[in-house]
């Protein structure tokens, strides 16, 4: 590896073992690695321990486009942003948490005001379905079906 | 052969009977089954996203953009997200952050009470040491409030207050400025261009103190009163493009345009307040904030039973009757006046007051043409019941926060 790509690039490992090199500038917007290479306590990879590859590609094409368009109007990125988090259940979870555990603050605040709008103007059972993963039907299959065995006579 | 079909017979029998028993039994298995995999949803088993086990830190983030039913919502949803709360200061970026906040001086002994009328919430702010064992700050009126600073006065000293970043930002001595019948300023203190404005009225003459930031003495400029103007103090004067209005008692408009050249004109008493039965006599408070296109006027009678808007358009200087506030919310106080727009549409053409009904909020609501708290129903045509916040200690402030200023001591120069 010549010194010149160690200096501006970081090799991000994810939990699954992928690697992504990515630039240094692009790496520090999450606090957490800008801890690490501040302290001068990373090696050449930087291990990102419980997010996987697909998660970490997301972070990472996010922080690059915050990087870049930092020049470009503040609308752009703010339909980029609008976008970005507009993903599923599964992904906004786990983005979301490797946000807070990798500390990117801008991440973070575009994925809880998205969530905050999906909660907004729903009723609290929609709300249960949505994250909790509660499922209308099943809640009410159970109880119709335990509500008929609790009042079966047994003679 | 009896016996036989008897037996075959109780074979039917025993069969259907197994077939009715299987059935309990795969209904039984089925509902218990049900219900495991209810118990799992309830505990949060179900699939690797697990939103009821987030950090509180991350569910208060998302709550700050959630307001009254949303949020109660939320805090319903389940007993993880019930206990959360609203952050506070706000963070940055949040619908929360882009509201004002009712801050309370001497609420405890310790700091200041900030309240935050849309979620109903008190928030308890500690001060450093220094200041409160500060004996400026122990006596001192809040004057105007803008940006962030608070502008205050007291025991012949005139400064500035940010109770944010902690810096009290001291002007040159003038004695008489608690007698300042208002006080405005032009753009944050830190900044360069900075114009502080004080006003001395008298029945013959009204007097305006003037010092630009960096300046060691205030210059005065006097005008001559022809017109009888008595100055309305409890409403800060707006600035806007570049000229002073100020409001007068009678709903007439002093207006002091500030460019090289000081002069000083007032506006003729607006029709519609005249056309008001004795309005003089009926007219307790009004409130001036700035709008697009001019300045809206807020006139409240005795007890607040009446509320009536009227708009200035500047440039053609025309008074105009306003019925609905539209998608903006107003604050109302002492030190400062708000046109916020609205976080929520539920929350739109709503007028708040720094009144309390027990703990909560009080709003007028200009669809219903009443009074209601916050939270608990409780709604009445007058403020009589509601108790008012001492306006020299209160007043309603934009959370903004200075990011320019990174020096941390607490006492600075002009």
């Amino acid at each position: 590896m010549s010194s010149s790509l160690e200096k501006n690039m970081l090799i991000l490992r994810s939990s699954d073992g992928e690697e992504f090199i990515v630039p240094e500038v692009v790496a520090v917007m999450s606090k957490a690695i800008k801890n690490m290479v501040e302290d001068e306590c990373a090696s050449n990879t930087i291990p990102v321990p419980n997010v996987d590859a697909n998660i970490l590609a997301m972070v990472i094409e996010f922080c690059k486009k915050h990087d870049e368009s930092e020049a470009e109007a503040a609308s752009d990125l703010k339909t980029f942003d609008s976008e970005f988090v507009n993903r599923g259940q599964e992904a906004l979870y786990d983005l979301i948490t490797a946000a807070n555990f990798r500390d990117v603050k801008e991440l973070l605040d575009a994925l809880c005001q998205n969530v905050a709008e999906m909660i907004k103007g729903k009723s609290v059972h929609h709300i249960r379905i949505q994250f909790l993963g509660y499922q209308l039907f099943e809640i009410l299959t159970s109880n119709f079906i335990w509500n008929i065995w609790c009042d079966r006579d047994f003679d | 052969m009896l016996v036989v079909t008897r037996m075959a017979d109780e074979q039917v029998v025993a069969s259907k009977q197994k077939e009715i028993l299987g059935h309990e039994v795969s209904m039984m298995t089925s509902t218990s089954s049900d219900h495991l995999v209810h118990d799992k949803i309830k505990h949060g088993e179900r699939g690797s996203s697990n939103w009821s086990d987030l950090p509180p830190e991350l569910l208060s983030m998302i709550l700050s953009n959630l307001f009254l039913g949303d949020s109660s919502n939320f805090r319903a949803t389940c007993r993880s997200w019930q206990s959360t709360t609203t952050p506070f200061p706000p963070p940055t970026n949040s619908a929360l952050s882009k509201l004002p906040y009712l801050m309370i001086l001497n609420g405890s002994d310790d700091g200041c009470k900030f309240f935050q009328p849309l979620c109903n919430e008190t928030y308890h702010d500690k001060l450093s040491n220094i200041i409160i064992s500060n004996d400026q700050l122990k006596d001192a009126k809040i004057r105007v409030s803008k940006y962030g600073w608070l502008l205050m006065s007291g025991g012949g000293t005139i400064f500035f207050f940010n109770p944010f970043t902690e810096v009290i930002l001291k002007l040159p001595n003038i004695y008489w400025a608690n007698d300042f019948m208002s006080v405005s300023f032009s753009s944050p203190p830190t900044s360069s261009d900075c114009l502080v404005i004080g006003i001395c009225w008298g029945f013959l003459h009204i007097e305006f103190c003037i010092i630009k930031r960096g300046d060691d003495r205030w210059t005065f400029h006097e005008f001559q009163n022809n017109r009888r103007f008595v100055l309305y103090d409890a409403s800060p004067p707006v600035l806007y493009n570049g000229k002073l209005y100020c409001l007068g008692n009678g709903g007439d408009v002093g207006v002091l345009d500030l460019s090289s050249s000081l002069s000083w004109s007032i506006i003729c008493c607006c029709k519609p307040i005249l056309a008001w039965p004795r309005f003089k006599y009926q007219c307790k408070k009004c409130f001036m904030v700035n709008c697009d296109g001019g300045m809206l006027v807020v006139f409240v009678t005795h007890e607040e039973r009446r509320v009536r808007l009227i708009k200035l358009n500047v440039p053609d200087m025309e008074w105009q009757d306003v019925q609905t506030l539209g998608n903006k919310m107003l604050f109302l106080s002492h030190g400062a006046s708000l046109l916020v727009e609205a976080v929520k549409e539920g929350m739109a053409n709503k007028i708040y007051f720094p009144n309390f009904h027990g703990e909560n909020g009080v709003f007028y609501s200009l669809d219903t043409g009443k009074y209601h708290s916050v939270v608990g129903n409780y709604s009445s045509t007058t403020l009589f019941n509601f108790v008012e916040q001492v306006s020299s200690t209160c007043t309603w402030i934009e959370t903004i926060y200075d990011d320019n200023h990174t020096t941390t001591s607490v006492f600075q120069d002009w």
